[in-house]
């Protein structure tokens, strides 16, 4: 249509130079999807060339439309200037409607959000709720049970044992059988879900259905030795077939049906790695479309929404808007797609009128920074659940300062501050640690613990691993994840905030966190492995200036876990390993020091029936300090001898698993820093929306 | 459990839909191991009047600048939609410089050519008549002759070439559940192809395609790179050499291989990435050496060779 308005006399009167311009910028926004690329060369098409009207309003109009999709206000100020300066051109009249649009839009209503559960530590979930929200349903992660939730009463039905071992959920190390990803059918008389830990193949997901009367079996409807995971979304409106997303072994994603009678599968539209769907696909009430979102392009943070009809013979993209589009559900009557957006900076809620699986109208939020959640059900009287992003979980990291050195009775934190992976400078004063904010961005923070003071420091891709201090005091190693998926390793000069980077390397080779950096800055300390694949078995001393890798430590028989800690005194490297099967379990500890001048490795600390977390030098580099469990929920700080010999506890007890350990200097407190899991559901009853209205 | 269990499906779903079966579904019968969701664009969907004029106009001489060349002339049916031949042979028995690319499952496809230059099916299938080294005619010549505007004759072919299908091959039926479906070697070559040899990086999805382009080093001859491939359409030098992955479906039926047809046989073809493809400056980091032994090198060429199923072209009446 734009290209039209580019008439042949036009483009020759002012040579090509304009229209091939214009090409580019249309291909720059189109094909490379780089709106502010696009933006700054239709800039410079209008001053190029003043003279041209219709290419200039053409320009004026792409430009909008960037400034549009990039949720920017200036999208207003153009269409303005269109209307103003160019209403002989046909680019007005749609900037008119446009206007007219953005005037329409009333403010919606302020909704409340309700929250509707709210615990921490491992426990009963909620996943989906029936469509008169009197039931809830998820897996109890410290279990592995199927419950069902009285959403009134609270009160909880097991309706299927699961066998979990609680200290060994996480991504690809759970042991036993666990329930996620549950769904009621249409009639609320049988949930389906995803199961895991099959003993003869763990790491498959399976498709399971049971009767929600308590005593029930269950029936597996479908697994494959091809499917890593089957995770039913929806039931069909008649019961007979479940929508799922499918994720194949090494071979992408799926959106299919799955037959409930004989567990056969249509596919409905397939993934590559290229653009790998959300897990929330809904189904509109009529069970005519699917609302999906997915990422924009490989390796791109963006996704949209699609709609694609349910016999899979259409689709449309509903969100072309820079940013995060996804988490969709169905307002009750259809006729809305709700999702959540930052298109704006933050993340809203919004809505989309749609009609025949079509968008009818322009998107308009229903409710201003709701963080980052998802959607879990919506009842028929339209009261919208929602959990935190991850499935209704949210995991706070909190730093503990402990008195250390006290005997007897567990010592109180003395202070507690929001981060992760905290370490002490050697002046004691200041406490380097990670702190996480919205939209997955870290920030490493500099913290004065005795004015308060608080300093942020961020780069693209900072990770919240523990931040060293160098010994100068003034800067701190830190981690990077590049674009390219290589890791960096930084020197963040703490008075600057200039970031250095001294290795990029690959986490296929090097352990992903990077290593511990000698006292002059010229050699890396860190795990690696002989090529991708192979287990972490080896620390070597890398020359930085040199790139020569010299072996301290090779072991056969297990794992280097954790991080490589250098001692104060930066002669010794210390390092805890682990079994393969204590990967999964953590039910092993052994702790290994060595000279970084080289020699055989001593071990310190061998016991196979535990597991440890974190470890740490103290402040005179005699002892070790690592954390050990004792009991399901009870972790204790303990201080070996670096020379080998008997650990002894330090009185610091915590009842989350800690991830990191930094003793102070003086010797007098211990940073402990942990996760605790936040499980919280809302509610959101959403206004009446309906076609037509809003 | 699973055996013959999708076709059960798709008629269930055939019947709970039935109010909203589109034209496309009804059109086409989709052969298993295929996405039920091709894209289509919205102005020009599929119709039964579409497929069969795109049909005749696939086999019609007259699109030709000597009468003697069809689309059907390098995309033969009897060979999975190519030609056999490591180049194509146009008009006055002109030579292409690529090899004629199985045009099955296209309507899944994002880009099209060798080096992606065209964006959709009904801009790809106008281009072939007017390459002189293919059928070298006008389209208003073109047009002239078969009496279809260049628009329908566009909107035809593309109609025409998204019906061709190939699925229900021996490995969608061992997918399906049926583990009689693949020998013992196959099953080993499917694991192969999936770990270590790593074809998955490219070979994806139900087309093993990712439809993205990677440099191999097929292009690399004598110290330089001899076919721009993406290069040419996006001009960025790190897509020099860079071709589209094709599909693997009737990949034992479309031989000889490459986007120069430099390899006769899937044997060749298995060696060649062996020994990492060849190296040059643009090599995709995906291509290394594979250290496959002989009867894995075996085993890989016999499951290539079990993704040859059932071709439908046209509506299924």
């Amino acid at each position: 249509m734009i290209l039209i308005a580019l008439s042949e006399a036009d483009a020759n009167l002012h040579g090509q130079s304009g229209y091939d311009l214009f090409q580019k910028a249309l291909a720059t926004e189109r094909a490379d999807g780089d709106l502010r690329g696009a933006i700054q060369l239709y800039e410079r098409m209008v001053k190029q060339f003043p003279g041209d009207r219709p290419l200039v309003a053409s320009a004026l109009a792409r430009m909008a439309e960037c400034y549009r999709m990039l949720g920017d206000a200036q999208a207003r100020r153009i269409w303005e200037q269109l209307v103003r300066d160019y209403s002989d051109q046909k680019e007005a009249t749609e900037a008119k409607q446009r206007l007219a649009t953005l005037e329409g839009a009333k403010p919606a209503r302020p909704l409340t959000i309700r929250t509707v559960l709210s615990t921490t530590g491992r426990g009963p979930d909620i996943e989906t709720v029936t469509a008169d929200g009197r039931l809830g349903a998820g897996g109890d992660s410290s279990t592995g049970d199927l419950v069902i939730r009285d959403m009134s009463t609270g009160r909880l039905t097991r309706l299927l044992a699961g066998s979990l071992d609680p200290r060994s959920m996480g991504a690809g190390t759970a042991v036993g059988r666990y329930v996620f990803w549950t769904v009621f059918s249409p009639d609320q008389r049988q949930v389906a879900f995803a199961r895991y830990g099959d003993p003869e193949n763990p790491s498959q997901g399976q498709l399971w259905v049971i009767p929600n009367e308590p005593g029930s079996r269950p029936r597996l409807i479908t697994k494959h030795r091809d499917y890593r995971n089957i995770v039913p979304r929806a039931w069909s409106p008649d019961g007979k077939s479940l929508l799922a997303h499918i994720e194949r072994l090494n071979d992408g994603w799926q959106i299919a049906w799955i037959s409930v009678a004989d567990g056969s599968v249509t596919v409905l539209k397939s993934f590559g790695w290229i653009e790998k769907p959300d897990y929330f696909l809904t189904l509109s009430p009529d069970g005519r479309h699917i609302a999906y979102s997915a990422l924009v392009r490989e390796g791109s943070q963006e996704s949209h929404i699609y709609l694609l009809s349910s016999d899979g013979s259409r689709e449309t993209v509903l969100t072309r808007t820079a940013g995060i589009s996804d988490s969709p559900s169905w307002s009750p009557d259809g006729s809305h797609v709700v999702f959540v957006s930052d298109r704006l900076g933050r993340f809203d809620l919004w809505a989309f009128a749609v009609r025949d699986g079509r968008p009818a109208g322009d998107p308009f939020i229903l409710k201003s920074d709701v963080t980052r959640i998802v959607h879990l059900s919506t009842t028929r009287a339209g009261v919208a659940f929602y959990g935190r992003r991850d499935v209704a979980r949210d995991r706070r990291s909190l730093i503990s300062l402990v008195p250390l050195g006290v005997t007897g009775e567990p010592q109180a934190p003395s202070a507690k501050i929001a981060g992760a992976n905290a370490a002490w400078s050697a002046d004691g004063t200041r406490l380097s640690f990670a702190r996480s904010r919205a939209g997955g961005v870290t920030d490493i923070i500099v913290s004065h613990l005795h004015t308060g003071e608080e300093r942020a420091f961020t780069h693209r891709g900072l990770q919240p691993r523990k931040p060293s201090w160098l010994r100068d005091g003034r800067e701190l190693l830190v981690l990077v994840v590049n674009d390219d998926t290589t890791r960096s390793l930084h020197r963040l000069d703490t008075v600057t905030g200039e970031f250095n980077e001294v290795l990029q390397f690959s986490p296929a080779v090097i352990a992903a966190g990077g290593g511990a950096l000698s006292e002059d800055g010229q050699t890396l300390y860190a795990a690696t492995r002989d090529e991708a694949g192979k287990p972490l078995d080896r620390i070597v001393a890398l020359d930085l200036t040199t790139k020569m890798q010299r072996e301290l430590i090779r072991i056969h028989d297990r794992v280097i876990a954790g991080r490589v800690e250098l001692s104060p005194d930066g002669n010794r490297i210390a390092v805890r390993t682990e079994t393969r099967e204590g990967s999964r379990t953590g039910e092993t500890a052994h702790l290994l020091v060595v000279d970084v001048d080289g020699g055989d490795p001593r071990e310190v600390h061998s016991d196979m029936r535990v597991a440890v977390s974190g470890l740490a030098w103290n402040a005179r580099g005699d002892s070790l300090l690592f954390a050990k469990r004792q009991g399901a929920n009870r972790w204790v700080v303990q201080s070996v001898p670096a020379a080998g010999g008997s650990p002894v506890d330090a009185s610091v007890v915590f009842d989350a698993q800690p991830n990191e350990l930094d003793a102070s200097m003086d010797g007098s407190r211990i940073a402990v820093s942990t996760t605790e899991t936040v499980h919280e559901v809302f509610a959101i009853e959403l206004p009446p929306l309906s076609s037509g209205k809003r | 459990m699973m055996a013959a269990a999708a076709p059960a499906l798709r008629t269930a779903a055939g019947l709970l839909f039935a109010a909203t079966v589109s034209v496309a579904a009804a059109a086409t019968d989709v052969p298993r191991g295929l996405d039920l969701y091709m894209p289509v664009p919205d102005d020009n969907p599929l119709t039964a009047e579409n497929i069969d004029r795109g049909r005749r106009l696939f086999n019609d001489p007259r699109l030709s600048r000597d009468g003697t060349v069809t689309c059907a002339s390098c995309h033969d049916p009897q060979q999975a939609f190519s030609d056999g031949r490591p180049v194509a042979l146009g008009v006055f028995r002109r030579t292409g410089t690529r090899n004629t690319p199985a045009i099955i499952n296209r309507g899944y496809g994002r880009s099209f050519f060798w080096n992606g230059r065209a964006g959709t099916l009904e801009e790809q299938v106008l281009q072939p008549i007017q390459d002189p080294n293919e059928m070298d005619m006008t389209l208003a010549d073109v047009s002239a002759r078969v009496g279809f505007t260049p628009d329908q004759i566009s909107r035809s072919l593309a109609s025409y070439v998204r019906s061709i299908l190939s699925g229900n091959s021996r490995f969608d039926r061992y997918v399906d559940g049926d583990r009689a479906a693949l020998s013992p070697a196959e099953v080993a070559g499917l694991q192969i192809f999936r770990g270590k040899a790593r074809c998955t990086a490219c070979h994806v999805g139900p087309t093993f395609s990712d439809e993205q382009f990677h440099n191999t080093g097929v292009a690399w001859r004598a110290e330089a790179i001899v076919d721009d491939g993406r290069f040419a359409v996006t001009g960025k030098e790190r897509d020099r050499g860079a071709f589209k992955t094709p599909t693997l479906r009737e990949i034992a039926r479309t031989a000889p291989y490459m986007h120069d047809g430099s390899k006769a046989t899937l044997e060749e073809v298995v060696n060649f990435y062996n020994d990492g493809g060849r190296a040059n400056p643009n090599l995709d980091p995906e291509i290394q050496p594979l250290k496959l032994t002989v009867e894995e090198k075996r085993a890989l060429v016999a499951f290539l060779k079990s993704l040859s199923g059932e071709i439908r072209e046209g509506l299924v009446r």
